[in-house]
């Protein structure tokens, strides 16, 4: 499942004084972030486009506010690159697509050891589709359901209830039917008003979410985040046309190499939330989600939606 | 001996708990003698000389200090930051053009250094405001005394809310500026009479709900208000709503209507500032100017030349425009592949 992916990022940054450098470059990067040129994607593409530098590639950055303008814009040829978050990878690359599959990477341990072994040079295979190479991949926090009654906390008591989705999001709908919950059409605009105003009962969205979008006010006195990963946010790169050989992979390494200095801001975002928002999942019950997410995850690989190798590959990681 | 005994009676007097005073005459005597002056360096280089002395003043563990004032000490403290953030940032793009990989990274490096500087004097002046007036910004609204300049001080303040957050994310998180600052600070903007302050505080509002998804009340278009308070601004012969609508538009990436907002403020320059206020709008054209130095150090690898601001590396004069007259007078153009008349010097 995925969430508002756009807020991977959502570490809100302003508009004012942005260092925004429009370096001068013989490829385009496009950069998707909510904030645009002053949020932490953006940043973190600064870090890339350095480090690219440095291998003798020179990008120009445009940040974009809209993610799926991003997308088109990078379909269409007019970015020779994307950092756009893991879910409008679909259409480039199911495989690392897949790594944002609902249950499936059930740590930051696990994300971590996935990303590092899809940037081995064996992987390599499935860093490609067609025209279209994946050169990176990067943390961007775990989705929790954030609830406005945290009696709402196991899956049975989900049906009938109204839950915030991304209409772009298949997996997320797949999986609101899955539990008989209702769909609320939303975009990143607008779920976190729709969550605060009771138009939803339920939204699912990283941490980082919590202190900008102001969801404690949604959360109130009887909400609660449910500590309970239903899927990891991930940013992912994506390149396409002439790029000198061994590009991609040196990429993916570097990207790799990249996870330990993400966590820090993912973490904060997580202590940042009060212990009175968190609601831990009984033991009794966790087995239940497992259970759930596993089933729903498993009818998504066979409709196609999922790569079932990488599926495969990250369940057997999970248990090392 | 002479000059220790008045210091020490300054500070006996302010320690003394005279708190009240020292905001008073900083906003009523230092801030309008500043504003005045359209030297940025000088402004800021008084509030880092002072602000650390103003901090002892009072009774800085029971929180008592002079918080107004160390408002605008702090915020100017931290303008004097800020242009060493953008000249690694400049830099930065110049050795970019070059291909030097490694200077590149250093120069980032060095950027976020300073951009964490800048954030930590701003998130204090920001501090400072909250401790200066109740309730807290976002919260409701104080009763501030334009008789004694704290409306220009929350100004001031409710801008270094929203500067420590972009510095703080430029910084990568180094200082940990709350998230929810720029929220509280386009709510607080509202306590302000956007007409008597230049059209900033409608500015400040819709920066926020630019960056931040949702955040925009429904019906309002952001880059609609600033364009209209950057006008509001120009009137005024203050520009600082302009600055705020041309960063807002380069972070959004709206290059074309960037550039005819810098060409804009460019032209409203011809109109010297208000005399009372020259310090903030010659910040504001520093702002202004840094966003059109990124543009000409990508496209021509070199800073904004001083005749050329408002103007771009590709808007030079169609040559060709009038060519059909030519061809006219002198029948068509010879085909440009045709190789150079051989130097009869060589």
């Amino acid at each position: 499942m995925r969430t508002l992916t756009s807020l991977a990022a959502a570490a809100v940054g302003l508009a004012l004084a942005a260092p925004t450098m429009a370096a001068a470059g013989d490829k385009t990067l496009c950069v998707y972030d909510p904030s645009g040129a002053s949020g932490p994607v953006y940043q973190h593409a600064e870090k890339y486009q350095a480090a690219a530098a440095q291998w003798g590639v020179g990008f120009d950055l445009r940040p974009f506010t809209d993610e799926s303008v991003a997308a088109a814009d990078f379909r269409n040829g007019k970015c020779d690159a994307a950092l756009i978050t893991g879910v409008r990878m679909q259409q480039f690359n199911k495989a690392t697509f897949s790594l944002e599959a609902v249950g499936l990477v059930p740590s930051y341990k696990v994300l971590k050891s996935s990303i590092q072994t899809l940037a081995s040079s064996k992987a390599a295979r499935l860093m490609t589709n067609g025209t279209y190479e994946v050169a990176g991949v990067f943390p961007s926090g775990a989705v929790y359901l954030y609830v406005r009654d945290k009696n709402l906390n196991g899956a049975r008591d989900l049906a009938g209830k109204k839950m915030c989705t991304m209409s772009f999001d298949k997996a997320a709908n797949s999986m609101v039917s899955v539990v008989g919950a209702q769909a609320v059409a939303a975009d990143v605009s607008s779920f976190a008003s729709k969550f605060n105003n009771g138009s939803c009962d339920i939204a699912y969205a990283p941490a980082t979410a919590y202190t900008p979008l102001e969801l404690h006010k949604g959360l109130g006195s009887a909400g609660a985040v449910v500590r309970y990963p239903i899927a990891q946010m991930t940013l992912q790169l994506v390149i396409r046309g002439d790029f000198p050989p061994g590009y991609g992979q040196k990429s993916r390494e570097w990207a790799a190499s990249q996870f330990d200095a993400l966590m820090p801001t993912i973490n904060k975002a997580e202590a940042d939330v009060p212990a009175n928002h968190w609601l831990e999942v009984p033991a009794d019950q966790k087995g239940s989600y497992d259970t759930m997410l596993s089933d729903a995850r498993g009818r998504l690989v066979k409709e196609g939606v999922y790569d079932a190798t990488v599926v495969k590959l990250v369940e057997t990681l999970a248990t090392r | 001996m002479s000059l220790v005994r008045p210091l020490a009676l300054s500070l006996a007097t302010a320690t003394a708990g005279c708190v009240s005073i020292v905001d008073k005459s900083t906003a009523t005597s230092v801030a309008p003698i500043v504003m005045a002056s359209n030297d940025v360096g000088l402004g800021c280089a008084s509030g880092e000389a002072t602000a650390a002395v103003l901090s002892t003043v009072g009774k800085p563990a029971k929180g008592k200090t002079p918080h107004q004032a160390q408002v605008l000490t702090l915020m100017s403290a931290g303008m004097c930051v800020e242009p060493l953030a953008w000249d690694a940032e400049l830099d930065r793009g110049v050795a970019l053009g070059r291909g030097e990989g490694a200077r590149v990274t250093d120069l980032l490096e060095e950027e976020r250094r300073h951009h964490a500087t800048a954030a930590l004097r701003y998130y204090a002046a920001w501090n400072e405001l909250t401790a200066a007036w109740s309730p807290a910004p976002g919260e409701g609204c104080p009763k501030l005394s334009s008789k004694k300049n704290e409306d220009l001080l929350y100004v001031l303040g409710l801008s270094s809310g929203v500067l420590a957050v972009l510095h703080d994310q430029a910084a990568g998180g180094e200082v940990g500026v709350p998230l929810d600052v720029p929220r509280a600070v386009a709510r607080a903007a509202t306590c302000l009479d956007n007409d008597a302050w230049w059209g900033v505080p409608n500015a400040l509002q819709a920066a926020v709900w630019a960056s931040i998804p949702g955040a925009a009340p429904e019906g309002e278009d952001p880059l609609a208000v600033l364009a209209d308070s950057a006008a509001k601004g120009d009137a005024a012969n203050l520009r600082l709503a302009r600055a705020f609508q041309v960063q807002t538009l380069a972070t959004l990436g709206k290059d074309d209507e960037l550039r005819a907002a810098i060409a804009a403020h460019a032209e409203a320059l011809t109109t010297p500032a208000d005399p009372r206020f020259r310090m903030l709008d010659r910040y504001a054209h520093l702002l202004i100017r840094h966003e059109s130095d990124k543009i000409w150090v990508a496209e021509a690898g070199h800073r904004t030349p001083g005749d050329h601001y408002g103007r771009f590396p590709d808007s030079g004069a169609d040559l060709n425009q009038n060519d059909d007259l030519l061809d006219e007078l002198f029948g068509p153009a010879e085909p440009t592949d045709t190789p150079p008349t051989t130097d009869p010097t060589e």
